[in-house]
């Protein structure tokens, strides 16, 4: 795969649950497209329901899609030689509870056909580095459920993976132990290492991703550079050194005039957690509102034929076309890369 | 006993499950085909397509390491799960279980069938839940416990999945059935020790033989020991007794013991040969007289008239003697003489057995053959006279059709039978209610009434004939009585192997038996949840094992009473099963869709396994070596067989399913 390849590619990846029958019970994800370049930390956020687990178990390959493509490290989803380059971390560290972290390693290690000594090697590495070291001979059902995340997290690094999935890495964690979370993932970084993961945690999410993508009922709301994102365009912030108690009543008048230095200016930016109630509070109001990265086709492309049963395929594809036209993006492609398609006025 | 002592064809079954394999396979494949069809248009049979060649490519790339570490998990996790609690359950059966067994009263050769039915049957019960339960639970809880996820993450090939549980099932399988099985070995050994009270023997001791007579009882042990035909009685009130005060006797008693029981506890190899009759008019018949018993399994020769039993064994090689086996049913049409059991007779028959062949190869019947000059024959075939060559004919290849004795290929074509000598052997009282066995020596002595001179012939080299056949004729001598016989209840006996050895086999018959049990699970496991696949495979093993015939019977179309429709309107109408339907258009209706019904079951009994296959416990009980031929390759083959179709229902109901799906 070309380094400058994007390392995951998804194109409008749609996903509906079907009942018994046969029948759509739920759209979890509707025409969802994105990009992760190689090196990153991408988050993904949303609500509860809002498919970010969907997408991460259709990337994994657990839930196939109704249409849409997704290509991740160059292969299909169904591929399962993809999977020597990737380390998934669950939502609740789904391991062995009989096994010990010593055993549980060992057994992952022999799942990429690693030998005795590299599985040993990297065991006493991944134990010692998540701090496991004490309880490395006890079983998971005596683990605490940080412990548990901690032996999650060597699982999924024991192939020293390229792309990293991490489902809410930071959930029953100790604020100790959400500090070294989020350490170890930007030393993934470091290591040149892609990094996706989602969570609810938006104070996680903004000290440790590149980029991220609000979803919302199975639609991209926003997608960008955290500190783009959290920009507020249409505001002026001004930095000075301290100034007395009269100056500060004068400020916009008389700034030159009481000589103090204009060091910052600026536009001040919000927290994550105040977009993400923004972008969820709007996309209630405005259902119709969505984000199109601007390389995105309009139309979706042919389906990845090895892509298994619910793969997308030429219906599959028209089926997510109909749905793109039932439901118009309100995008204006005249405006900047990656910005909110809908009108940013409306942050005013 | 009733065991079928055909052998089994490799060659025959693996071509019938070459088809039955291709058809399930074909009609796997038409199936996705329509589905996919009907779910995703033009473009479903293509993704089907795509699909087929994944399964060889994911054996092809099977790695053994991952396969292992998936065996070596599923044994820890049925480990941890208590599954090895079952041996408590097993030592409490073999702790208690002889104070229902022994029964003093009994025979000891009736005891000892009891001991081991007992060891081979709480075996193969102990392990069948464990292994069902776990076989079963096992994917599915991995799938509700999402563990599966994070295996699936990892390059693991769903085979590997599939092919780890099945081994690490199996291997757990195996450890519980080694240890019972050793145990259960040595438990049937001390109980007959324990209850061998009573019994003689011959014993060779210091280069001179021994008769050792030893009794114990209530009164204290008693031992008897005849040197020259002068005994030397000993009386002690214990054995313990006996061996502090005599110990020569108790090393002798103990040497006797010993040898009583390698008797009882013993492997026979029995040679089974090929069953016909002789009527009462002399001609050759399939079948004897039936005397009204509803089983027909045995049929009767009537006594002091020309109805014969015949036996042709194949494979019959020299040794000092012959030993003949057999175990006829009496069948008393008056009381007879008191206090004596029915005279048989044997009378051991060379034959030549030819069909005759043709320039072109084709067999002409031996009735349309006549002998020419210069040992020639000449037969006319189509209207021209021409030579013909007697071929000899196995006993296996031919059988008696309407009186006639032809070829199982073409029966057609009838075979020339010619006894060249018949060599009677004295009468014996036959036992009624158990064995009897003959010793026939290399040398016999008879007088032949046509030379009026008494003449001796080798039984091997002048009665055994050039296909290495011997015939046993058996008549029964007294008049007004019947013995019935079919065709296991005769065989030559040949050197006795250990009883070890057929324990063995009676363990790996179950440890196969299991083995599928297993890899039904796993597989049913695949694509139903714990309780859904238990009770599928569970319905497999009671189908395929009490339930096999009576399927066999109803897709036969030997069943009394129609289909399930037909039954139903003869149990509303009261008709009785015997009676026939009336011609009318309904009927006729039903009776379609009777047929059409039975189809269907047609397609359950090639589906379901015949487990039959696996019970070698009567062979042992009964004092048998398990055969290979006839009963444990089979076994081997149907394990095998079913291995490969649910290795890919497994693989693509794995591969296909969406493990998230809510």
């Amino acid at each position: 795969m070309n380094t400058s390849e994007p390392v995951i590619k998804i194109r409008n990846l749609s996903k509906i649950y079907r009942d018994f029958w046969g029948r759509p019970k739920v759209q979890a994800l509707n025409s969802l497209s994105l990009d992760v370049q190689p090196g990153e930390i991408f988050g993904l956020l949303g609500p509860n329901g809002s498919g970010k687990t969907t997408t991460m178990k259709l990337l994994l390959g657990l839930l196939f899609p109704t249409a849409g493509e997704i290509s991740i490290l160059g292969e299909s989803a169904s591929n399962v030689e993809k999977n020597e380059r990737i380390g998934y971390l669950p939502e609740e560290s789904y391991l062995y509870r009989f096994l010990n972290a010593d055993e549980t390693l060992d057994f992952y290690g022999r799942l990429f056909n690693m030998s005795r000594a590299e599985r040993r090697e990297r065991i006493d590495h991944y134990v010692e580095m998540v701090g496991l070291g004490h309880a490395r001979h006890r079983q998971l059902k005596e683990y605490s459920k940080g412990m548990t995340r901690r032996i999650g997290l060597a699982q999924a690094l024991i192939n020293d993976p390229d792309l990293v999935l991490l489902d809410e890495p930071t959930t029953g964690l100790d604020p100790l132990g959400t500090r070294d979370m989020k350490d170890m993932i930007l030393k993934l970084r470091e290591e040149g290492k892609t990094v996706v993961m989602c969570s609810h945690l938006l104070a996680d999410v903004q000290d440790v991703c590149d980029r991220i993508a609000i979803l919302f009922e199975g639609e991209l709301k926003e997608m960008g550079r955290v500190e783009d994102l959290l920009k507020e365009q249409n505001r002026t912030q001004l930095m000075t050194s301290r100034l007395g108690d009269d100056a500060v009543e004068e400020i916009t008048q008389v700034l030159a005039k009481h000589g103090a230095s204009l060091e910052v200016v600026d536009h001040p930016t919000s927290t994550l957690e105040d977009l993400f109630l923004k972008t969820v509070q709007e996309s209630r109001e405005r259902p119709g509102r969505r984000f199109v990265p601007q390389d995105t086709p309009e139309s979706p492309e042919s389906s990845d034929s090895s892509t298994p049963p619910e793969s997308s395929d030429s219906d599959a594809s028209s089926e997510s076309n109909e749905s793109s036209e039932s439901e118009p993006v309100e995008s204006d492609a005249s405006q900047k890369p990656d910005s909110l398609a809908a009108d940013s006025s409306a942050d005013n | 006993m009733s065991f079928d002592p055909e052998p089994f064809s490799f060659f025959v079954n693996a071509g019938h499950w070459a088809a039955a394999f291709g058809s399930f396979l074909g009609m796997l494949f038409v199936l996705a085909c329509l589905l996919s069809l009907a779910s995703r248009g033009l473009s479903g049979p293509k993704l089907v397509f795509k699909w087929v060649p994944r399964f060889l490519i994911d054996v092809i790339r099977l790695s053994p390491r991952r396969a292992i570490a998936v065996m070596q998990l599923t044994f820890k996790e049925a480990v941890r799960r208590k599954a090895l609690w079952v041996f408590g359950i097993f030592a409490l059966l073999f702790m208690f279980g002889s104070w229902f067994l022994d029964n003093p009263n009994n025979r000891v050769d009736l005891q000892v069938k009891n001991y081991i039915s007992f060891v081979l049957t709480a075996i193969t019960w102990l392990v069948l839940p464990v292994v069902l339960l776990l076989s079963c639970w096992g994917l599915p809880e991995d799938i509700k416990n999402r563990s599966l996820h994070t295996v699936v993450t990892k390059p693991i090939r769903k085979t590997e999945i599939v092919i780890g549980r099945i081994m690490g099932f199996s291997a757990l399988m195996t450890i519980l059935i080694v240890i019972m099985g050793v145990v259960g070995f040595f438990w049937i050994d001390r109980e007959v020790t324990y209850n061998l009270k009573v019994f003689n023997e011959l014993v060779e001791d210091g280069g001179e033989e021994k008769l050792v007579e030893f009794v114990e009882d209530v009164n204290g042990v008693k031992v008897t020991v005849t040197v020259d035909e002068t005994p030397t009685e000993t009386v002690a009130p214990t054995l313990s007794a006996l061996r502090q005060g005599n110990p020569d006797v108790h090393r002798l008693a103990e040497l006797a013991r010993k040898q009583a029981i390698s008797r009882y506890l013993v492997a026979r190899v029995p040679l089974h040969g090929y069953i016909s009759f002789k009527g009462q008019d002399g001609n050759p018949t399939d079948r004897g007289v039936n005397t009204g018993d509803l089983w027909e399994f045995r049929t009767y020769i009537e006594g002091r008239s020309n109805w014969r039993a015949i036996w042709d064994f194949e494979n019959v090689t020299a040794s000092d003697q012959l030993t003949l086996e057999s175990s006829f049913e009496a069948f008393r049409t008056h009381k007879g003489t008191i206090n004596q059991s029915l005279l048989c007779q044997y009378v051991v028959v060379k034959v030549h057995r030819v069909a005759y062949q043709e320039p072109g190869g084709r067999y002409i019947s031996s009735s349309e053959v006549r002998p020419a000059a210069g040992g020639r024959f000449l037969a006319d075939v189509d209207g021209n006279e021409t030579e013909v060559k007697p071929v000899p004919v196995l006993a296996r290849d031919v059988s008696v059709r309407d009186n006639r004795i032809v070829l199982i290929a073409n029966p057609n074509v009838e075979v020339h039978v010619e006894e060249l000598e018949r060599v009677p052997v004295p009468a014996f009282e036959i036992s009624e209610f158990g064995e009897n066995v003959r010793q026939i020596d290399r040398t016999i002595s008879f007088f032949d009434d046509k030379t009026r001179k008494t003449v001796e012939r080798d039984l091997f080299t002048d009665l055994v004939n050039d296909q290495n056949e011997l015939r046993i004729e058996v008549a029964c001598l007294d008049q007004g009585q019947y013995l019935g016989m079919a065709r296991t209840d005769l065989f030559v006996k040949l050197q006795n192997q250990p009883f070890a050895k057929g324990y063995a086999k009676a363990i790996l018959g179950i440890w196969l038996m299991l083995a599928l049990v297993v890899v039904l699970g796993v597989t049913a496991s695949c694509f139903l949840k714990g309780p859904i696949a238990t009770l599928l495979t569970f319905v497999f093993l009671i189908v395929g094992q009490g339930f096999r015939e009576f399927l066999e019977r109803i897709v036969g179309g030997n069943v009394d009473g129609g289909g399930p429709l037909e039954s139903i309107i003869r149990i509303v109408r009261q008709i009785n099963l015997t009676d026939d339907l009336p011609d009318q258009p309904f009927y006729n209706v039903i009776a379609m869709i009777d047929d059409f019904l039975n189809q269907g079951l047609w397609i359950v009994k090639n589906v379901v396994p015949d487990f039959r296959h696996f019970q070698m416990a009567p062979y042992v009980a009964n004092g048998f070596d398990v055969p290979v031929a006839q009963a444990l390759a089979p076994s081997i083959a149907v394990t095998l067989a079913y291995l490969i179709p649910c290795l890919l229902v497994g693989y693509y109901s794995l591969s296909l399913r969406e493990l998230e799906h809510k």
